[in-house]
């Protein structure tokens, strides 16, 4: 199981375009990371809040609800996470268009 | 005795005389003769006179009858009004006497009662208003004295139980045990009291001391409509918060130490979920063009160029392909019945003489180009797959003649059910696999190299078995578009079966391809209803227009496409030619009735009934061989698989509306066909 992860992990590492990817365990504290550590404990830090503030957003609508995925598409590069219970996966993109 | 008092009476305060036998010590006021009775009839005003309340010998009475007072305060010289009714108290011998006004036929009266104690009598002096009283009236008049009923003011009753209620033969000492006794009692004897006692008053003692202070920690925490959700939903479940979060420290991606495996491994499903789906945003993130195009979201309307001219053009928009496809042929194609997302692939060998290296089906999905989500390898290869009616089953039809039954969920190979040799499967590789409303249900329709139509349930337990066997008698005399080939000398009966195609109408066939070039109508009871020989070669593949189910067409090694009606039995009513070799597999387009994909060598050609029939309306080379082709479920994209492995994807743009009616208009496109 967790090879399968593993692999997928190292292929959207090697996607075309991705320049990071940071695993970020329930506390906040980054656990994998493919960026120097400044970048990674910055990264790791300002996306936690966010990913809790869009959650409490989206639960505070309606408790059934929860957040699933969230796409933050900027000037430079587009950021995705996807935040759990347990984890925070962050990466980070610059798609080519 | 009364008389006697009563004439005392006149010595009354009613009286204006002076009494010299009044005992008043202060004496009374020499006063003229106030009238007794006010205006308003309700008062009495009664001279006020020293009285002496103290001394008992106030009244006017003599001291043997007693004497009264009034009730009222005492003050002299000031009117006092006594009510109506009122009762003056007097003291000892009389009980009582009533002053008082009353009113009777004669006006208003005074009455005065005076009543004794212990004489029952009363006698009232009744004087009637605004009368002055004289001692000769009071003279007159009896008085008489009665005694009224007691009246109780105030009763008390005693708690103290008497002495002679005790029973006389039992050897009490206390009340207690007397109470106690109470019970013992024969039902005859009920002199029972209840009896309670007064406790006594203990005296309290109040005292403190000192403790040591109770430490206190105020803690705070926010509970949010969210929380309070989950721990509702929560409850039944075990709490997972004691599992342990290790805090790492942040490693570099290449040191995957133990204990980050292990976190790994408590996270893994959720996060393997998460990883697939953001890679579907990564390649989505790249495609995005593409993918619009795919789905039919940029439609671009070229207002200058305002023609009549359909272009049919096909643009190519991506390939799926991956490292584990590579070197496989694509063998079969097939979407997922609920889910128009999902495209399964069978991998393998095209052709049997190439180095057996094992098969692969996977399942791509539209939304993530680059790798497939799903991918099950097999030891042979994989000629033949279908979707089950219940979109997680995926039927798999192998090179040996196993048909495995897939759970699409799992992104392990999950076998549910198999068939092989020894269940009534098979001898050779599967060809064509479908998956059919049957009688019960759902069944599974397999056909392959041996010759035999097997018909599945779900479970794999066959259902019912049809043979291609075409006697020899009929194969003479079916030897149609063969004139100028060698006498045939038909050897078999039975032939492999390469394709079939369920004709759904009101007098429904099955349509047999076989490997010979004969076309088979098979009734639903499984018996051969007619045999033309269609193709010179092998027909790989025969099916049904969805729009009209009594066309159909072939697609034969001849490099022909042959259109086949109902109306004309013997003979196919339009022949396309698509190519010089051999066209292995067309298809119907779902929403355009007059569409026909071809795909021969290595060109995919977009044949338009209704534009012409000489030639395709539009050609193109995709680059390698092909060996399959499918229309994607709303018609407006093609893919085609090739021997390298790579799935083609062309978007169909700058295309001629949908016919309202597509009946009507493959009836126009095709002269010669005439509905049943």
């Amino acid at each position: 199981m967790a090879a399968e992860v593993e692999e997928t992990l190292k292929r959207i590492q090697s996607h075309k375009g991705v320049f990071g990817t940071i695993v970020v365990n329930s506390e906040g504290i980054p656990i994998k990371t493919t960026m120097d550590n400044t970048s990674t404990v910055q990264y790791a830090g300002l996306v936690s809040q966010l990913a809790d503030k869009a959650r409490s957003v989206v639960r505070d609508l309606d408790p059934t609800n929860d957040l699933t995925f969230l796409r933050v598409r900027t000037k430079k590069h587009e950021i995705m996470l996807a935040p759990d219970k347990d984890y925070i996966l962050i990466v980070i993109q610059n798609p080519s268009d | 005795m009364f008389q006697q008092t009563l004439r005392k009476l006149n010595t009354s305060k009613f009286a204006s005389k002076q009494n010299s036998k009044k005992k008043q010590q202060a004496g009374d006021q020499q006063s003229a003769p106030k009238p007794l009775v006010d205006p308003f009839l309700d008062r009495i005003f009664l001279q006020a006179s020293e009285i002496e309340t103290s001394a008992k010998k106030s009244c006017c009475f003599s001291t043997k009858a007693g004497s009264f007072e009034k009730s009222e305060s005492q003050r002299p010289s000031e009117v006092d009004s006594i009510r109506l009714q009122e009762i003056l108290r007097v003291n000892i011998n009389f009980k009582q006497i009533y002053l008082g006004v009353e009113q009777s036929s004669r006006g208003k009266i005074f009455r005065i009662e005076v009543q004794g104690g212990r004489n029952k009598g009363s006698s009232a002096l009744e004087i009637p208003a605004g009368e002055i009283i004289t001692e000769q009236k009071l003279e007159q008049e009896k008085i008489g004295l009665h005694e009224t009923e007691t009246i109780k003011l105030l009763e008390i009753q005693s708690t103290a139980t008497p002495k002679d209620l005790l029973l006389p033969d039992a050897n009490i000492e206390s009340a207690a045990t007397a109470v106690a006794a109470e019970h013992v009692v024969d039902m005859k004897s009920k002199k029972m009291v209840e009896a309670k006692t007064q406790t006594m008053n203990l005296q309290v003692k109040q005292k403190s001391t000192m403790t040591t202070p109770l430490l206190s920690r105020d803690v705070e925490c926010e509970a949010t409509v969210w929380d309070l959700f989950d721990a509702t939903m929560d409850q039944g479940e075990t709490s997972r918060k004691e599992e342990l979060n290790p805090k790492f420290i942040s490693l570099p991606w290449c040191e995957t130490g133990r204990r980050e495996s292990q976190g790994e491994e408590q996270k893994a499903p959720q996060l393997g979920k998460s990883a697939m789906v953001i890679e579907r945003f990564l390649a989505s993130n790249l495609y995005k063009s593409q993918q619009a195009m795919y789905f039919g979201q940029s439609a671009k309307i070229d207002d200058k160029k305002r023609t009549t001219r359909f272009q049919y053009e096909l643009c190519p928009l991506w390939t799926y392909h991956s490292a584990a496809t590579k070197n496989k042929s694509v063998l079969n194609l097939a979407w997922n019945t609920t889910n128009s997302n999902i495209l399964a692939v069978a991998y393998g060998q095209f052709l049997l003489s190439e180095d057996k290296q094992g098969g692969l089906v996977c399942c791509w999905s539209t939304k993530n180009l680059t790798q497939p989500e799903r991918c099950y390898p097999f030891e042979h290869s994989v000629s033949a797959l279908a979707f089950s009616l219940n979109s997680q089953l995926l039927v798999v039809g192998l090179q040996d003649g196993k048909i495995i039954v897939l759970d699409v969920s799992h992104a392990e190979k999950k076998a549910i059910v198999q068939a092989s040799l020894k269940n009534g499967g098979h001898v050779g590789p599967v060809w064509v696999l479908k998956s059919v409303q049957w009688t019960h249900g759902e069944a599974i329709v397999s056909a392959g190299e041996d010759g035999q139509l097997l018909i599945w349930s779900l479970n794999l337990s066959r259902i019912g078995r049809f043979f291609a066997r075409i006697p020899i008698s009929l194969q003479k005399k079916e030897k149609v578009g063969a004139a100028d080939m060698m006498d045939e000398v038909p050897i078999q009966e039975v032939f492999s079966i390469l394709d079939f195609s369920v004709s759904n109408g009101a007098d429904p066939l099955i349509l047999v391809a076989t490997k010979e070039g004969y076309l088979l109508e098979v009734e639903m009871e499984l018996q051969i209803q007619r045999v033309v020989r269609a193709h010179l070669g092998p027909i790989y593949k025969v099916q049904v227009s969805p729009f009209c189910w009594q066309l159909a067409l072939t697609a034969g090694a001849d490099g022909k496409v042959l259109l086949w009606a109902r109306s004309k039995k013997d003979a196919p009513i339009l022949s396309l030619a698509v190519s010089a070799s051999a066209v292995v597999c067309a298809e119907w387009s779902p929403s355009f009735s007059t569409i026909v994909a071809c795909a021969s060598g290595t060109f995919l050609s977009i044949w338009d009934l209704a534009r012409k029939t000489h030639e395709p309306v539009t050609k193109v080379n995709i680059g390698a061989a092909l060996t399959s082709l499918v229309f994607s479920p709303d018609g407006m994209n093609v893919l085609v698989g090739d021997r390298t492995g790579k799935i083609h994807v062309h978007s169909l743009q700058d295309m001629p509306y949908k016919p309202l009616m597509p009946v009507e208009a493959l009836l126009k496109a095709i002269p010669g066909l005439v509905l049943l």
